[in-house]
């Protein structure tokens, strides 16, 4: 990228920022409705100087990290087993079938009914919606391994366990890595949906109440901090899964070079 | 993989729903909690609350409404916006931290700035719905724009054909099968964003009849109303895959013949 590009991209974000200050300010569009940028750091900074912010990021981030990281676990165990082992995904198809076209959100009720409003519940409802893409995205990775490699292996002697660990397994592992980034998004989303259907922590009640309370300048701050939180996420996971996949890149490179 | 094993596989995926649903029900109606009933129940409740007019009209036909709506919405801007972004790279990188942020902010949140701009009724909504499905068609609309094979491009030159022309008769249909598969992503993410939307704002829809049910403690409605959802999932699902065969069956048999 062109370096006079990459000055211009920040000079718009700036630009942007400077555009909603001024248009609050001088009343283009109500303060109450886009109050401007400054009194939102100013308020938000203050509500965070309180202890009134981080307790909030940390219950969202609770919940998000233990659902998410269970989802990991038995998404990629259960897709293991329905990919390497036909039987099991003869058995668990239609299953599949029959819960994926479910909204994720819509088992937040049953979830409210059986574990309550609190972090149990939101836990259980971030691992139900991230459960379904690393599961999914696992299964048909180990699904679409080139045959060729498994009978490679084989004809080299390597016994069936071990193929899958030294063959199979990584062959699948971009599939595994882009269910688990979808599946990072979407179990935000469900983090932050729970809390403001049901509960008294977490960023989603934060904003909730600030609106509900008529504390624009808060909303703002704890809408901001929230996009910054999933950006964070997002990138994190892109960094962790290019040096993961260096090695895959770079052999599909090299093919292509020829 | 044989006929036999085919065959064999998919008796074991009826059997093994069968005895989920049989599993379902006998626990529900052993055991002594009040928040699983039992399947048949669960059907029974279905067909009297679900189905009936007054909840087709009062909160179906609201939340088919508002989901068309932010869904329409989000492929027209994301299909012209991406492929105007892609087609200009310089303008692309100039606004991707823009991008990069937006679309980072989980849907949900966003609801109570939309409550504030556009008040109550339908706007806010839809307006969430078509935010959260915005991305998928926008990426890959620029993603697919941006990837047009560049012979395709230069023979059209060749041939003699205008910018606008080449635009249209290339690049649109070369970028349409990954439009589609965003549109795809979108579609069930609609589904979702219609549901929380309500579930956080709103008095009436599917998504707000859910969450009233657990609320009042109607645990067989909950139930109904899940299942409603799960059948709108499958169904638009399906739809979609028909119509992209219909748009897309050029592609395909192209594909095919090469092959």
């Amino acid at each position: 990228m062109p370096s006079h590009i990459r000055g211009i991209r920040w000079l718009l974000v700036l630009a942007l920022l400077a555009l909603g200050e001024v248009a609050s300010r001088s009343g283009a569009v109500d303060p109450a409705v886009l109050p401007p940028v400054t009194a939102v750091v100013r308020a938000f900074a203050a509500d965070a100087a309180a202890g009134e912010v981080l307790p909030h990021v940390e219950a969202t981030l609770r919940s998000y990290a233990q659902g998410f990281g269970l989802a990991l676990a038995v998404g990629i165990g259960l897709g293991v087993l329905m990919g390497a082992l036909p039987g099991c995904y003869g058995a668990g198809r239609i299953l599949l079938e029959f819960l994926r076209p479910i909204p994720s959100v819509a088992v937040i009720p049953i979830a409210i009914l059986l574990l309550g409003i609190e972090f149990k519940m939101r836990t259980a409802v971030v691992f139900y919606a991230a459960l379904w893409p690393i599961l999914l995205n696992t299964m048909y990775g180990i699904y679409d391994v080139d045959p060729a490699y498994v009978d490679t292996a084989r004809i080299f002697g390597r016994r069936r366990g071990n193929i899958l660990r030294v063959v199979v397994l990584p062959a699948a592992l971009p599939y595994v890595f882009t269910g688990a980034r979808i599946a990072s998004a979407i179990a935000l989303i469900l983090a932050v949906t729970a809390e403001m259907v049901a509960g008294s922590s977490g960023l989603g009640y934060y904003v909730k109440s600030a609106e509900m309370s008529l504390r624009v300048e808060e909303m703002y701050g704890g809408i901001l901090l929230t996009g910054i939180l999933g950006y964070l996420l997002n990138a994190g996971f892109v960094r962790l899964e290019r040096r993961a996949l260096r090695w895959h890149r770079g052999f599909t490179g090299q093919l292509a070079a020829g | 993989m044989g006929a036999r094993a085919r065959w064999l596989e998919g008796v074991a995926g009826w059997a093994v729903l069968a005895l989920a649903l049989l599993t379902w029900e006998a626990a529900a109606r052993l055991s002594p909690s009040r928040y699983v009933p039992p399947a048949s129940q669960v059907l029974a409740t279905f067909r009297e609350v679900m189905l009936s007019g007054k909840v087709i009209a009062g909160h179906i036909l609201p939340s088919l409404r508002r989901m068309a709506l932010g869904y329409g919405i989000a492929v027209v801007s994301g299909t012209i916006l991406g492929g105007l972004l892609g087609y200009w790279g310089a303008l692309f990188h100039v606004v991707e931290p823009v991008v990069e942020f937006l679309r980072a902010i989980p849907p949900p949140v966003l609801i109570p700035f939309t409550l504030l701009l556009l008040g109550l009724g339908d706007a806010p909504k839809v307006l969430v719905i078509a935010f959260g499905c915005l991305w998928p068609v926008l990426l890959n609309a620029i993603d697919g724009t941006r990837n047009v094979n560049e012979t395709f491009k230069d023979t059209a030159r060749l041939f003699g054909r205008t910018s606008p022309e080449i635009a249209w008769q290339v690049v649109v249909p070369a970028a349409l099968p990954q439009v589609f598969a965003g549109m795809r992503t979108s579609l069930s993410l609609a589904l979702i964003m219609m549901v929380l939307s309500e579930m956080i704002a709103s008095s009436d829809g599917v998504g707000y009849f859910v969450l009233h049910a657990q609320r009042t403690f109607d645990v067989p409605a909950v139930y109904s109303g899940i299942l409603l959802l799960g059948l709108f999932g499958y169904a638009f699902n399906r739809v979609f895959v028909r119509l992209e065969g219909v748009m897309l069956h050029w592609h395909r048999g192209y594909t095919a013949k090469r092959l």
